[in-house]
């Protein structure tokens, strides 16, 4: 499986300021349910078979302790744009009674023993989306068992965000709560999560595979015109100048061509206007062809690949 | 002090010559406008030589003094020596032609004057030039002269211009020098007061001085003194010349040959003394000038009679010869001695552009004529002006006409130019002298004699410059005096409000708070400093196009690099305090990293 999975790697060539999938995840041990652990890596299913010593390379120190194995992911938090980010928002995560992310006023878990239960770590993902700067990054937190985005959506800690910047989502056949009967429970259970993980990155890589080739494609045709500026772009051509970061509207039917710089351009414009105040990176936004809601973090993710594919 | 200085010239016009302040009741009845008047008395030859500037200065005074402003426009643009020579050989026409033996007179007594002017400043003796002009036009004033001014052409009007010049030339050569009739300061009194506006206006600049010509004279030309005393002849004789004339319109005809020659001066930079003179040329100009305000000034002036006011006419004369100073503004500065008496004259002059003109006649014809020539021309209604869009002032204060022109130096910052017609000018004063200073810059020198016809109306370049900039600067000053008699846990507190380096020593303190009250605005509190400096920051990420791409792709920035690069796009970055930085960048989105 490992193997596949790196092969399935959809760039080789990737570029480790976006790489394809960097998450933050959360463990729960299946035997010993109070048990959490929070982690960040760019391959959750890879690093959830380290966890449960399946791989015997890479550090698993903390989730190696007796009675604790195998884990559980109940949860990834995905969408970040690099690694920092991904390593940022882990720390946070980690410290949620010390992390600058959360305003003093507003932190549920206030020292460093404290704030043990799913509900202290669920709501400290909501606090962490509050966050201005994560808010820049569209991210995702999905589920891969039910009970958890329940006790997710009963908010117990009231942690008001903006639904625009929380998108919840939730694997289909989620699993629920875990009933012990029997060793092979453990394994089964185990197994069913693996699945619902790996069901996930491979949707992911292969989402990201798929529309940077479709994009790429459309590079191949030589030069195209920036639909804002209407300056040419041409991947095809030898000189840098011709191959900026280029923007594609993830819509299927749209034509969107557009320079990366242009489009934030003009989507920080309509965004400054609206909330009067200066920005650099917009956050909400509609793609200027068809109306489509652009997420940067998507736009910026396929421009990034595909720079680092064909440009420069 | 200004005020003071033009009440107390007034009081001498009168004493000198009652007969005048009789006929311009108004006039004497202002003192702003006074200036004027004084300038048409002979006694700015009393101002000393060294002082030549401080004769404009003392334009309040003495009737020279302007005239002597006017001479240096025209010396400036006269530089070369053959128009020199040309103008010399017709001003020794113009004196033979003089009629009147009075004419001669003053003629004579007009050069004396230029000669010293000539030694003191290029603007006297231009001014004196300008006296005897007016007189030979008043000599001239034929209906012969005046009809063929009228239906003259381009050539005419060169001619005419060329005469004035001459005769200007021939002036200064001669050194003549006018009876000083009203002379009220002798050189010890002028060194005095030379003084006084240096310490008054110590920064003040020679061209700031211009300035105040300028501004007085967009003011006073506008009114009727300025035309009335063109007309009139310079002395008591002229005044009896301008008397016996029977008829209205030859009064007529000579006033529209002043404001040919004034028009002409402003588009030529050569004040024409002779343009009076050249009564025949200028009639053209004055069909020229008609749709100018000068001429409708004039009538009205003449309307006033202004054989009765022979100051005003003096007055106005001096006025000519401040347009034609306007003109020559662009020339090179006079000495240094000048210079102090300019400021003196800014000084003096202050007063005058804030009073209302003191022909209330003369005051309504003007607007009726402005209205007339605004719709046609000028850029800038009257009615309009309020509309006009001002640049935005943080914080706008209506400021002492001395003080402004005291801050004219600062000249070139935020200014808007503006070019509208001279006869705009006073009415264009009233609506922006609270938002803006004046800056009269040029005075149309530049438009050919032929164009004279196309372009009646004579326009002047303004610069407006937001008072409220220097009301800004007051406030830095403030908040500097302010920063420095802080206690220095009141400056910790506010560095750290502001978002700047902590730092233990009071004098580092002090600079990052100045360096900060220099980009940030004072009058706000510490929490909108705040916000200002994250706009900074945001602006400056905005305009290093490769650095804001970097930010909306999310590559992680190194702290110290983004510091480093906006710190070299503005070097205030540098005393922000790096927590700030980041939480700049956290509110933003930049992805930052350590290393």
């Amino acid at each position: 499986m490992d193997k596949l999975q790196e092969s399935d790697r959809p760039i080789e060539k990737q570029q480790q300021s976006f790489a394809d999938f960097y998450c933050c995840y959360l463990l729960q041990s299946i035997p010993k349910r109070q048990s959490f652990y929070i982690g960040s890596t760019p391959n959750p299913l890879r690093r959830l078979r380290q966890h449960n010593g399946i791989l015997n390379n890479g550090g698993a120190y903390r989730t190696r302790r007796e009675g604790t194995r195998p884990w559980e992911m109940i949860a990834v938090v995905h969408g970040f744009p690099c690694k920092i980010a991904a390593l940022q928002f882990e720390h946070a995560w980690q410290h949620g009674y010390s992390t600058h992310y959360i305003k003093e006023e507003d932190r549920i878990v206030k020292n460093k023993t404290s704030g043990r239960s799913i509900h202290h770590k669920l709501a400290l993902v909501r606090l962490l989306f509050k966050h201005a700067y994560f808010r820049y990054m569209d991210l995702i937190i999905h589920f891969f068992n039910s009970e958890m985005k329940k006790i997710w959506e009963e908010n117990k800690f009231k942690v008001n965000v903006d639904s625009i910047h929380l998108t919840t989502k939730i694997s289909e056949r989620a699993l629920s709560i875990f009933v012990k009967n029997g060793d092979d429970a453990i394994t089964l259970f185990e197994k069913e999560n693996l699945k619902l993980v790996k069901q996930l990155y491979e949707h992911q890589i292969n989402e990201t595979r798929d529309m940077c080739q479709r994009f790429a494609k459309r590079l191949t045709y030589g030069s195209l015109n920036c639909a804002i500026c209407n300056q040419i772009i041409d991947y095809t051509s030898d000189q840098a100048f011709f191959k900026p970061y280029v923007a594609f509207c993830p819509s299927e039917t749209c034509k969107l061509v557009a320079h990366l710089s242009c489009l934030n351009r003009y989507l920080v414009d309509e965004e400054q206007h609206l909330k009067e105040r200066l920005l650099l990176i917009p956050t909400l936004g509609k793609c200027p062809e068809c109306s489509t809601p652009l997420r940067w973090t998507q736009v910026v993710k396929y421009s990034a690949f595909l720079m680092a594919l064909y440009g420069s | 002090m200004d005020l003071e200085r033009a009440r107390r010239n007034l009081d001498l016009v009168r004493k000198g010559q009652p007969e005048v302040c009789e006929g311009s009741g108004d006039e004497c009845d202002d003192g702003d406008i006074n200036p004027g008047l004084d300038m048409d008395v002979g006694g700015g030859t009393l101002i000393p030589d060294s002082l030549g500037l401080s004769s404009v200065s003392s334009v309040a005074e003495s009737q020279e003094e302007v005239p002597i402003f006017i001479n240096t426009q025209v010396q400036g643009q006269l530089d070369d020596l053959e128009q020199e020579n040309i103008m010399k050989s017709k001003l020794r026409q113009f004196d033979y032609n003089l009629d009147s033996s009075q004419a001669k007179s003053i003629l004579k007594s007009w050069p004396a004057v230029k000669s010293r002017t000539s030694t003191r400043t290029k603007k006297r003796v231009q001014s004196g030039a300008k006296s005897v002009t007016q007189t030979n036009i008043e000599g001239h004033s034929k209906s012969e002269v005046l009809l063929k001014k009228l239906s003259g052409k381009h050539s005419k009007i060169k001619d005419i211009l060329k005469t004035p010049q001459l005769s200007k030339s021939v002036n200064n050569k001669r050194g003549k020098k006018t009876p000083i009739k009203y002379d009220i300061y002798n050189a010890q009194e002028w060194n005095h007061i030379y003084q006084r506006l240096m310490e008054t206006f110590p920064q003040t600049k020679y061209k700031e001085v211009g300035e105040v010509y300028h501004f007085l004279y967009g003011v006073e030309g506008t009114k009727q003194d300025l035309w009335t005393s063109s007309q009139l002849p310079p002395d008591d004789s002229y005044k009896d010349q301008c008397m016996s004339s029977p008829s209205g319109s030859p009064m007529k005809e000579s006033q529209q040959a002043t404001i040919m020659s004034l028009s002409q001066v402003m588009s030529d930079d050569f004040v024409g003394e002779k343009l009076e003179e050249n009564h025949g040329q200028g009639s053209q100009k004055y069909d020229e000038a008609s749709q100018s305000p000068f001429e409708h000034r004039t009538n009205e002036l003449t309307s006033e009679d202004p054989i009765n006011q022979p100051d005003e006419e003096y007055d106005d004369d001096d006025h000519i010869s401040i347009v034609s100073d306007t003109t020559d503004e662009s020339f090179p500065v006079p000495p240094v001695k000048s210079e102090n008496p300019y400021k003196g004259t800014l000084t003096n002059f202050g007063a005058p552009p804030i009073l209302p003109p003191p022909n209330t006649e003369g005051i309504i014809d003007l607007t009726s004529s402005f209205k007339a020539v605004q719709c046609l021309i000028s850029p800038l209604k009257s009615d309009e002006t309020t509309s006009i869009q001002v640049p935005a002032t943080r914080n706008p204060t209506i400021r002492a006409s001395p003080k402004i022109w005291s801050d004219e130096p600062r000249m070139g910052a935020n200014m808007i130019r503006l070019k509208m017609r001279k006869i705009q000018l006073s009415s264009a004063k009233e609506y922006f002298s609270r938002l803006f200073e004046m800056h009269l810059i040029d005075a149309q020198t530049n438009v050919p004699d032929t164009e004279a016809e196309d372009n009646d109306e004579d326009f002047c370049v303004i610069d407006l410059e937001p008072i409220a900039e220097n009301s800004r600067d007051g406030q830095e000053f403030h908040l500097n005096s302010q920063i420095l008699s802080q206690s220095a846990a009141k400056m910790r507190q506010n560095l750290k409000e502001i978002g700047l380096k902590p730092s233990r020593s009071k004098s580092e303190m002090i600079a990052s708070l100045q360096a900060a009250s220099q980009v940030l605005d004072a009058s706000t509190d510490t929490k909108e400093q705040r916000k200002e400096v994250y706009d900074l920051l945001t602006t400056l990420v905005q305009s290093s196009p490769s650095l804001h791409e970097k930010v909306y792709t999310f590559q992680p920035i190194v702290l110290k690099d983004l510091i480093k690069q906006l710190a070299a796009a503005n070097p205030f970055v540098d005393h922000l305090n790096e927590p700030i930085i980041r939480e700049w960048a956290d509110m933003q989105g930049i992805c930052l990293r350590s290393s």
